[in-house]
């Protein structure tokens, strides 16, 4: 509690701070230096694009069309910003290649990822959605911004609902096999992304989950489920996970096993029955089906919904009734 | 290369500069802006797709293109920067021809302000069709139906729509301090598939009088109405300075349902186990239960509830701190309060308990997080991070669950109060379980030389709920069933080892290796195993000497290992759970396991033009409760998986490159039954081939093939023992097993792009899919699943479809 009054009054006397100093955020930066006539895209870029021009690589003047490129905002870099002054790099007379710039950001990069990274947040630690970076999972396994993001580019696919999942892809090659199964979130159809769900700059739920919990960041589009209800189902609220893989699978509501396997690793069955199926029962189990009907068990517990043809509110009830049978098993 | 590349380049600038000389620098300003202004585009264009909704149902899922045979395609990218404000206009239209369409527009001037708004539609068709006379599915009051004969009736498709709409505003008041709030609504319409089913329990209905061809159980079909709406409200004040980063925030979420209950108009008559029509089990008597029963009929025409109006607060706080520039802590704490109280009587739900108008419930939950990040020396890096949230349900106990006591003792209802034996009802409460989740890791890690980073890592979670302690006489805790013992506390402790190489020329990679232990505390039984009705059956005149005897037996368990008490909440070691009952089931989420796994990683760039990656994990989990020695280990008993990648890039040339993958999964899972053992398997394969490449300056090409196939194998076995042999007909039916599930999927895709000229593109795509579900959850051996109003349900098992679009781009700045 008193960690949590100390928040409180260092984040008033912040927000006191921050407002009596409310001036435009542009105005209050620090000035840059005037814009060189030689320079292309980025202030103070002369240095750089005298040799990396247009011609030399035209790709790499696409950080213009970001939001990096934004001269106006003086915030915004040049390429030294990033990469380092280089004296080594830029003022290589030689004959031969030259040294690599202090910072670079490709595949044969010598930086850290803590380097690496360091470049970009040095601006971007501001934002809220990357307070938990710092002993994150793709921190700590040295996933660096540039692993992910293109700089010098019009559109970054991290970015872009309809392409970051080649970006995750590119590590994730178990959901990438995942997701085309035919009980699927519509990600391959570009509706869902990977970051609706995770935050991949780190957060405090298991998985880098977006919210809080599982749960919590399930509810943003299946808040339905969330109750609480009068008869409760503990491992629903306990964790969607438990029963569901949201990346796909074969069987029916993303379910991690096919009904009524899934509910016999922890339900105690209905009686003594080996699944079966309509069309594939011995001539002795069929001749000894009540005719009054299936009951519990055979084909009625294998096939269709499965438990669910019966217990149908697995996500709980909020049935009050009190009359046979009651809805305490989830029936209604 | 490189020295030749800017020579080259040189000379490039010195063309440019003459041209410059001839057209004047408006026009190099216009060359230039190519490369470093933002683009627009719009796309027009039109696809036309073969076969019909079934042939497209696999693929139509959530595409939006289902219906039809031809669709408008519009996409619109409109990007325009101010470069003298620096304010930003985007305007983002995505399948606007479509009804999965995606439009959003934003506009912000960089570090000062920002506004978004965005509109989304989904549509989910549902793959299966369902044939039935049934009328008003997908409303709140449906009529069943039942259908001469299966097959005949109309075909229904049912379907759920999505609307989203958001707004969002950030506005920066220093370059310290920021505020963001944001807006969503969404609205959630249609129908999705559901049930209802019931199998008569002898104090509810029953045969009495009909013929023995009479239905005693039935299931039918039903498909629940949606008509959600979600709204949820973001707010965040965000400060920061050279070492604070603090952001408070408030969370909303608010769900209301436009319907309450679904209450179905059922028939008399319904099919019985042969599928024949037959007279539905009538009401049992008074004789029997007190106030009589209650009709099949009925039974299956009671209200059903669908989710209720519910809506949480949350407060946070979260944020870092650098101590030091190597030191840094991260930390949250936030506060959420979710409540349930939509009035009982307005969803038209009766026989509340007196008194409750509506469940009052009342959900709190406290997260607290702090971790801490630490560089004492330049190559060892440390982490310590502990999390704990505490899920506090404060919804009040009422007696939702007033059953008639049975006219015969010895036929009580299925599920009874035991410590209120003798009193006129047996009476309980609503369930709700609270329940407290701790994580801390700790982790360090080491530079080594050649860049290998080996990292040792500890993890310990825990998990505390509440579970059924002793029950007094006086008390209305709910009873559980349908399960084995319930764990108070269950605790996993593990640790990792990691060697890693990220950073290297050619070759980098992981290998990594995890082991971890769950176990806990003692276990609560849910056996209702109780002295005092195990007395009474001894002493009752009316009880068959083979009850009395069961009653005998069991009344020495319950000395043996409940103290001579009642078994039900009592706290026991897994021994005595399985000296109660040896066939008892260890919950999969609470039992004991033993975890391992491997992971091996490379990333190789063998020539600068090829570059490949491997993955391998191998993982294993273990049930380790305690088992019978005669019957083995019932429920969850394992799992492993397998799992392997290979991806290569290859570019042939400047302009053309190739790309493909082959992955391989295997998962097993075994599960134990009273009568059989399922030994689950899943195989997956999944390929996948690219090319794309520039033919000339203004044509490029590009085709994708991948491949799926995705194989479910349930090896059945009949249970066998020295107490419970297997019977013929179970070894039989075993035998005949259960076939594979198996689902195969290749899609082809081919594009071309022409450059018409500097604004205008062409693009050409063909798509062809073809997938196979073949999967007896509906039909087996071509004998349809049936409801038992004889409706049915199916899916075209093998669906080609071939998707043609032609579109125009035009580009601009």
């Amino acid at each position: 509690m008193k960690q949590w009054k100390k928040f409180i009054a260092v984040f008033a006397a912040s927000i006191g701070m921050g407002l009596l100093s409310a001036t435009p955020a542009l105005a209050a930066a620090d000035p840059k230096p005037a814009a060189s006539a030689k320079d292309i895209v980025l202030q103070g870029d002369a240095q750089c694009t005298r040799c990396h021009d247009e011609a030399d690589g035209p790709q790499l003047l696409a950080i213009g069309k970001t939001k990096h490129g934004t001269n106006a905002d003086n915030r915004t870099p040049s390429c030294t910003s990033c990469h380092g002054e280089s004296a080594s790099h830029k003022d290589f007379k030689g004959s031969g290649k030259p040294p690599k710039p202090a910072i670079t950001f490709g595949k044969t990069t010598a930086n850290q990822a803590s380097e690496r990274s360091g470049a970009c947040l040095t601006c971007h630690q501001k934002d809220a959605t990357r307070s938990h970076w710092a002993g994150s999972t793709h921190e700590t396994k040295d996933v660096a911004c540039s692993s992910c993001h293109t700089v010098h580019a019009a559109k970054d696919k991290a970015r872009d609902k309809r392409t970051q999942t080649e970006v995750c892809f590119t590590c994730h090659k178990e959901q990438r096999a995942q997701v085309n199964r035919p009980s699927h979130h519509p990600i391959m159809e570009g509706k869902v992304a990977c970051s609706d769900c995770h935050n991949p700059h780190g957060s405090v739920a298991p998985k880098l989950m977006k919210r809080n919990s599982t749960n919590e960041t399930c509810y943003q589009c299946h808040m339905e489920k969330r109750g609480p209800f009068v008869h409760n189902h503990e491992p629903v609220g306990e964790d969607c996970s438990n029963c569901h893989n949201p990346h796909g699978t074969t069987a029916e509501f993303l379910l991690k096993a096919r009904v009524p396997f899934l509910c016999h690793q922890c339900h105690t069955p209905h009686g003594g029955f080996i699944p079966q199926l309509v069309g594939s029962q011995t001539p002795a189990i069929l001749a000894g089906q009540a005719v009054s009907g299936l009951g519990k068990g055979t084909t009625n517990v294998t096939q269709g919904r499965a438990c669910m043809n019966c217990h149908t509110q697995v996500h709980g009830s909020n049935n009050p009734a009190n009359t046979n049978p009651t809805p305490q098993f989830m029936l209604r | 290369m490189k020295t030749f590349t800017q020579q080259f380049g040189t000379s490039q600038k010195i063309i440019a500069l003459a041209i410059l000389g001839v057209f004047g620098s408006a026009q190099a300003a216009d060359d230039m802006a190519q490369y470093t202004k933002p683009d627009s585009s719009i796309t027009v264009g039109a696809t036309a797709v073969s076969g019909d909704d079934k042939d497209r149902a696999i693929s139509g899922l959530y595409n939006g293109m289902r219906d039809h045979n031809g669709y408008l395609n519009l996409d619109v990218d409109y990007l325009r920067r101010n470069d003298a404000t620096g304010t930003w206009t985007s305007v983002k239209g995505r399948n606007l021809g479509l009804d999965n369409r995606d439009l959003g527009v934003a506009m912000q001037k960089q570090g000062d302000w920002k506004v978004t708004g965005d509109y989304s539609e989904l549509h989910r068709r549902d793959m299966r069709s369902i044939n039935t006379a049934d009328t008003g599915v997908g409303s709140a009051t449906p009529t069943i139906v039942r259908l001469a004969t299966p097959g005949t009736g109309s075909d229904v498709n049912l379907e759920l729509k999505r609307i989203g709409l958001g707004l969002g505003v950030e506005k920066w008041f220093s370059p310290s301090f920021m505020v963001e709030a944001s807006f969503k609504n969404e609205d959630k319409d249609g129908a999705r598939f559901w049930g209802r089913g019931y199998d008569c329990a002898g104090y509810v209905c029953s045969q009495g009088a009909l013929p023995a061809t009479s239905v005693k159980n039935a299931i039918l079909m039903m498909a629940e109405p949606v008509n959600f709406n979600t709204k949820q409200f973001e707010l965040k004040l965000n400060f920061n300075d050279e070492k604070l980063n603090l952001s408070a925030g408030y969370y909303g979420s608010f769900f209301t349902n436009g319907q309450s209950n679904l209450t179905a108009t059922v028939p008399n008559i319904l099919n019985n186990g042969l599928g024949n029509a037959a007279t539905l089990y009538g009401a049992v008597p008074g004789t029997v239960i007190a106030g009589g029963g209650t009709s099949l009929q009925n039974v299956l025409q009671l209200p059903m509830a669908l989710p209720p109006d519910n809506q949480a607060h949350q407060f946070s706080i979260a944020g870092n701190y650098a101590f030091t520039p190597t030191t840094k802590g991260t930390f949250k704490y936030a506060f959420t309060r979710a409540t349930q109280d939509q009035d009982f009587g307005a969803m038209g739900l009766a026989n509340a308990p007196a008194g409750r108008s509506n469940l009052g419930g009342q959900v709190d939950n406290t997260l607290f997080q702090f971790g801490l990040t630490a560089k004492p020396i330049a190559k060892l890096s440390l982490l310590a991070n502990v999390r704990y949230e505490k899920k506090d349900d404060q919804t009040p106990d009422a007696a939702y669950n007033l059953e008639s006591r049975t006219a015969t003792p010895i036929a009580v209802p299925q599920y009874t109060n035991d410590p209120q034996n003798g009193v006129a009802s047996a009476t309980w409460d609503n369930n709700h379980v609270s329940n407290t989740k701790f994580a801390a890791k700790f982790e360090a890690s080491y530079l080594l030389p050649q860049n290998v980073r080996a990292t040792l890592g500890v993890d310990h979670n825990t998990v505390e709920r509440m579970v059924p302690k002793v029950v007094a006489a006086s008390a209305n805790e709910e009873q559980l069933a349908g399960l084995g013992p319930l764990r108070e506390k269950t605790e996993e402790t593990g640790y990792r080892l990691e060697l890693r190489r990220a950073i290297a020329e050619t070759l980098t990679g992981a290998i990594g290796y995890s082991q971890s232990k769950r176990t806990g505390s003692d276990w609560s039984s849910l056996s209702t195993l109780d002295p005092i009705q195990l007395n009474a059956v001894i002493a009752d005149p009316l009880a068959t000497a083979a009850q009395k005897t069961t009653a005998r037996a069991n009344l020495l368990l319950v000395n043996a290992y409940c103290g001579g008490r009642s078994c039900y909440g009592q706290q026991l070691s897994e021994g005595a759970i399985l000296g109660l009952s040896r066939t008892t089931l260890f919950p999969k989420e609470m039992t004991n396991l033993d975890r391992e796994k491997w992971k091996l990683s490379a990333n190789w760039t063998p020539l600068e033009k090829l570059s490949l990656q491997f993955s391998v994990e191998q993982g294993k989990d273990k049930n380790g409760a305690l088992t019978d020695a005669v019957q083995g280990g019932r429920g969850y008993r394992g799992t492993d998986v397998a799992f392997y990648n290979i991806d290569a890039d290859y570019a042939v040339n400047d302009n053309w490159k190739v790309n493909g993958y082959y992955s391989y999964g295997e998962q097993g899972q075994q599960i134990n039954h009273s009568v059989y053992m399922l030994d689950l398997t899943n195989k997956n394969s999944a390929f996948g081939l690219g090319l794309l490449g520039k033919v000339s300056g203004k044509l490029e090409l590009g085709a994708n093939l991948t491949y799926l196939n995705d194989v479910s194998n349930y090896g059945l076995s009949a249970q066998d023992n020295a107490v419970v042999p297997a019977t013929a007909n179970n070894l039989a039916q075993a035998a005949i097993g259960l076939p594979d599930v198996t689902f195969r999927q290749t899609t082809l895709s081919l594009f071309g792009k022409y450059a018409l000229d500097k604004s205008a593109d062409i693009r050409v795509s063909l798509v062809h899919q073809r997938s196979m579900l073949k999967e007896w959850s509906w039909a087996n051996n071509g004998v349809p699943f049936t409801y038992a109003d004889n409706t049915t349900v199916s899916l075209k098992e093998q669906q080609n479809v071939t998707y043609l679009g032609a579109a125009y781009i035009y580009k601009f700045q």
